[in-house]
């Protein structure tokens, strides 16, 4: 292919009008034709019995159309590997009486509105008998006679070893052990995740208006909970205000909750969770605890590694077996270290449920590892940056967990390049100053996958159609959460179509009409879905080819396209025009009549890695113990920049968020209770406070990407706890475990370091 | 047993909203509805208020005061008036406040909110909104500000350290509304200091301990000197024991320490989720002793 025209620049977003304008439509704006407005009712208690439920005055009040109760609408558990066969499948959905944290749904009521609605939620008594409750993992793990689901606490257990990790202990010259505890994230995003609407109409026939990053998948979950054939269930994602690996499934007590009540009326219903619900109903990260044994020699070789894990599932499962796969895969193939050994155990408690968000495990793995890489490098007097060029695995190795080649790692670039930004060298040998603030640097590294491709069913298609008049329509499933990634496929069929960009539609994301994708995840759209969209836009324009080189009387190959020109490439002056072409193929030609359509379904050939260097500059305050990040140099390989801005920005933005999980952010739970769940008391950053981030893009063409690309979208967050822990001991000597990182946890080690 | 769920967030309500042309107005209609009215200025309290929260106001009767010309900041000979629903950036904007003498309170107008919610917020809705971390009261408090109050029988004179009763709780009757603030003048070389300490990494956010200090010397030692805390209690108070531990003392490195120590002992926080009582009462010795210092400095400079 020529050089490129489209891919690579910094294209402005394709919906940038729509949301900057307000014309974008999210799932609240969303009213339809004698619509009905529906409440959750929340479980008080941490974990309880539903004995009774008294609906008679509720339903009795006027305009009160529909109850549903957790008696009959199932729950929907686990996540999309269970859809594989029609038996597992059966274990997603459980139906019972019990309510497992404080905001569980019980019930659900539909009305003519808001305020009738709330009237009827007062009127509902619910009898509970109030079961014992687990808060502490730790405690939930060894608890026999308290089980929060009937096969016990134990959601997983997993295991695996390669190498000898005694034999990697032995050749080590120095060992240590720490134990790491990361906090329970939330996603925060602009829009509060749950928002849908559903319609039920008497042909028994379903929409639902969801803002899901995985539309098929959700449509997939609803017609097994609502007992309906796939072909009658339809979900459509409008606008999305953020997802984060928030709307990676269906929402707790949201889309079926909403269906159901929209069968047993036969009249549209929304039903809107608020931020304070979003806050406590809604899943979270994991919170983990991270026991990590690390052995090297004195040369800063590391010979084993020995990672236990427990994760807080809270009160269901979704993602765990995910996350915990997660943090074995990124932990075990990041460093080439020999020896290996890694146990995760993911427990339910009374807290309210965890699920993905950006990084999955990785970044409570990494700010684990990494933290322990430093530990290793500064007790034997390596430079961090060096510790880590001699053993990473590069590219050439073998994969030890996916067991796949490393076909590109551009590491040592984005060590090189963001220690020249960040001016490593002559940073990392300045004394942190006198005065009772105290400056450091540290820094980290990360690896992340990308995709899922054979870990999980990840299919992806797209479907290209090229108009009488030129333009084109791209029809995809890729959910976009507001990255960009509807902006980058169309750059990829511009470029492969020889199609002006303006001229290309990306289709809603509508089940009805887009063939299967599985959805926005794992950082996966550019990449799965580029190599879809380019795949059936190859198509398209192989046939579009095939056209023209009747029309011009030259062999296909010998042509060309550019701006919508199909052209000789030995005699550009043979032409003609793509329109042209395709009015006179579609309408024209009365005994043609054929449209040019492309098509791909299938999954991608590999699960590459991405990788990324951050060094974080810090202040921090030895009175009172506060860190200032003043810096963050964020260096990634992406494979390719298709859009360098939207890189940028996924850079930009991971920084952020990494920074809150370092410093300000988590959900703190008493007794059940989570006691932040505001934007006052969940600190998130605000533009204000975020330091300069310098995003820099590093280039290693994946050979298996579409142009080269890879990831990003969640690898810029990984690794910035990890960097900043690491600078706070370049500056004050004090190395923290436990995240967020409190100002009074940095007095307290600093004052027994004096002591 | 049986027990009502979550309950759900809707916006607030209000029964009814005023705007008064005049103070008589304003008072007539307070009179009319007593506790059940609730004055409004800038809004930036009230309005993101969520149902069910401590002092949400439901059902109350909205009485706006933007519209009867108190907003003023001007010179009078006994001192400067600033009206109840002037806002913080146009206080902030007013030339004699960048002087020495009341950097306290510039500098506590630049801690308040963000530039945009100055532009709503008014002195007057933090004042009475009586928060035990209201930035603005304590300037006030070290600069002896007195307040100026309206009623059913006329205007009565609050001096500020009687105005805070409790937590979120002020000395205005149901029938009364605050007018305006006089701030007496100070003398040229008066050192004054505000300081705050948020959660880290933020530039904007409420309190955690906030502090004002205010000294006078002759020759080496201090004369009056005044320490206000706030986020430390249940209103923002003045640490007299340790104002006294100064006054007629050199301001050296160790009687400001003690002092500082002092001042903290005074204070009686909470643990909350944003910070546990301990670790404010170890900051409040900290805030003190570098305000204090910025005090003395800028009194001999």
């Amino acid at each position: 292919m020529d050089k490129l025209e489209v891919v690579g620049k910094p294209i402005k977003r394709i919906d940038g009008i729509d949301k900057v304008t307000g014309a974008a439509k999210y799932a609240t704006d969303i009213t339809l034709d004698n619509m009905l407005y529906a409440k959750l009712l929340r479980s008080p208690h941490a974990h309880a019995k539903v004995t009774h439920i008294d609906t008679a005055a509720a339903e009795n009040l006027p305009g009160v159309k529909a109850v549903a109760t957790i008696l009959e609408v199932p729950k929907v558990l686990q996540y999309w590997y269970f859809l594989r066969t029609g038996k597992k499948e059966k274990q997603i959905y459980l139906r019972d009486n019990i309510v497992r944290f404080v905001g569980d749904p019980v019930l659900a009521v539909a009305a003519k509105d808001e305020e009738t609605v709330s009237k009827a939620l007062s009127l509902i008594t619910v009898t509970y008998e109030k079961l014992p409750d687990l808060q502490d993992p730790v405690v939930a793990l060894e608890e026999e006679s308290i089980k929060i689901h009937s096969k016990g606490n134990v959601a997983m257990k997993a295991e695996k070893e390669f190498g000898d990790i005694q034999e990697g202990f032995n050749r080590a010259d120095v060992i240590i052990e720490n134990t790491y505890h990361t906090s329970k994230q939330k996603h925060a995003s602009l829009e509060p995740i749950g928002s849908c609407v559903a319609h039920y109409q008497p042909d028994k026939r379903l929409t639902v208006f969801s803002s899901t990053q995985l539309p098929h998948w959700s449509r997939h979950y609803l017609a097994g909970a609502l007992e309906m054939p796939l072909n009658k269930v339809r979900v459509i994602k409008p606008y999305t205000g953020g997802a984060f690996g928030g709307r990676c499934g269906l929402i707790h007590g949201l889309e079926v909750m909403c269906s159901w009540l929209s069968r047993k009326a036969l009249r549209p219903v929304r039903l809107s969770f608020s931020r304070e619900e979003d806050f406590i109903a809604t899943e979270s990260r994991h919170p983990m605890i991270i026991k990590m044994k690390t052995g090297a020699t004195k040369e800063g070789i590391i010979t084993a590694n020995d990672v236990k894990i427990i994760a807080d599932v809270g009160g269901y499962g979704t993602h765990y077996i995910g996350v915990i796969a997660d943090c074995l895969s990124t932990g075990g193939a990041l460093y080439k270290i020999p020896n290996y050994r890694f146990y995760g155990t993911a427990v339910y408690t009374n807290k309210s449920l965890c699920g993905a968000l950006r990084g999955y495990g990785n970044p409570q793995m990494n700010f684990a590892q990494e933290s322990q890489v430093d530990i290793i490098a500064e007790k034997l007097g390596v430079d961090p940056l060096k510790i880590r060029l001699k053993n990473y695995r590069p590219k050439g190795d073998m994969d030890p967990v996916l067991r796949e080649k490393i076909q590109s790692n551009g590491l040592p670039e984005c060590l090189e390049k963001g220690a020249a930004e960040a001016d490593w060298d002559a940073k990392r040998c300045q004394l942190p100053g006198i005065t009772v603030i105290k400056r450091g640097i540290g820094l980290s590294i990360m690896l992340h996958g990308t995709g899922a491709a054979g870990a999980l069913p990840d299919p992806a298609s797209a479907t290209i159609m090229i108009n009488a008049d030129g333009s084109v329509n791209l029809l995809t499933a890729a959910a976009d959460e507001g990255q960009g990634n509807r902006t980058v496929l169309a750059q990829v069929a511009s470029e492969v179509l020889g199609i002006d960009i303006e001229k290309i539609t990306v289709s809603d994301t509508d089940t009805a009409v887009t063939p299967l994708d599985c959805g926005t995840h794992g950082s996966r759209q550019a990449y799965s879905g580029g190599l879809a969209v380019k795949a059936a836009a190859t198509e398209a324009r192989n046939k579009m080819l095939f056209f023209a080189a009747k029309s011009l009387g030259v062999k296909q190959q010998k042509l060309g396209i550019k701006k919508g020109r199909i052209y000789e490439l030995s005699d550009p002056e043979n032409n003609i025009l793509i329109h042209e072409l395709m009015r006179q193929n579609q309408i024209g030609d009365m005994s043609l009549c054929e449209q040019v359509i492309g098509s791909f379904s299938g999954i991608a050939s590999a699960m590459p890695g991405y990788y990324g260097a951050i060094f974080a500059e810090v202040e921090v305050n030895t009175e009172t113990g506060e860190v200032r990040v003043t810096k963050l140099t964020s260096a990634f390989d992406v494979g390719r920049a298709l859009n360098p801005d939207l890189v940028e920005g996924q850079i930009t933005g991971g920084g952020a968020m990494g920074i809150g999980f370092a410093l300000t952010e988590g959900l703190i739970v008493k007794d059940g209770h989570i006691l932040n769940g505001n934007l006052t008391d969940y600190r998130l950053l605000r533009a204000c406070d975020v330091p300069e981030i310098v995003p820099i893009i590093v280039e290693s063409n994946e050979p298996t990407g579409p142009f080269g690309a890879k990831g990003i979208g969640e690898g810029a967050m990984v690794n910035v706890a990890s960097a900043i822990a690491n600078a706070i001991c370049h500056a004050s000597g004090v190395r923290l475990t436990d995240l967020c990182m409190t100002p009074e946890n940095i007095l307290q080690k600093l004052e027994e370091k004096t002591a | 047993m049986s027990e009502r769920g979550y309950k759900m967030s809707i916006a607030l309500k209000f029964e009814g909203y005023h705007r008064p042309a005049n103070v008589d107005q304003a008072v007539k209609i307070l009179t009319k509805y007593g506790n059940n009215a609730q004055v409004i200025a800038g809004g930036t309290d009230i309005l993101p208020r969520r149902p069910g929260g401590n002092n949400a106001g439901n059902g109350k009767h909205l009485v706006d005061i933007v519209h009867m010309g108190l907003d003023y900041i001007r010179e009078e000979k006994n001192g400067i008036y600033i009206a109840a629903a002037a806002t913080i950036n146009s206080i902030g904007a007013f030339p004699l406040f960048s002087q020495t003498p009341y950097l306290a309170l510039s500098e506590a107008l630049a801690c308040h909110s963000t530039r945009t919610i100055r532009n709503r917020a008014t002195i007057g809705g933090n004042l009475c909104n009586a928060s035990p971390c209201a930035d603005l009261a304590l300037p006030l408090l070290v600069l002896g500000a007195r307040l100026i109050v309206a009623g059913p029988e006329g205007n009565r004179q609050i001096p500020i350290q009687d105005f805070y009763v409790g937590t979120n709780l002020c000395a205005l009757d149901s029938n009364e509304m605050l007018l305006e603030i006089c701030i007496p003048f100070c003398e040229e070389k008066t050192g004054t200091s505000f300081l705050k300490l948020g959660r880290q990494q933020t530039v904007i956010d409420m309190a955690l301990v906030n502090v004002a200090t205010f000294l006078t010397m002759e020759g080496q030692c201090c004369v009056t000197v005044r320490i206000a805390l706030g986020s430390v209690g249940p209103v923002p108070f003045r640490a007299k024991k340790a104002e006294s531990m100064l006054t007629g003392k050199r301001p050296d490195k160790k009687t400001i320490q003690l002092a500082a120590e002092a001042a903290a002992e005074a204070s009686a926080p909470l643990d909350d989720i944003r910070a546990t009582a301990a670790y404010r009462k170890k900051m409040a010795v900290i805030l003190v002793r570098q305000a204090l210092e910025n005090s003395v400095r800028r009194y001999q400079a």
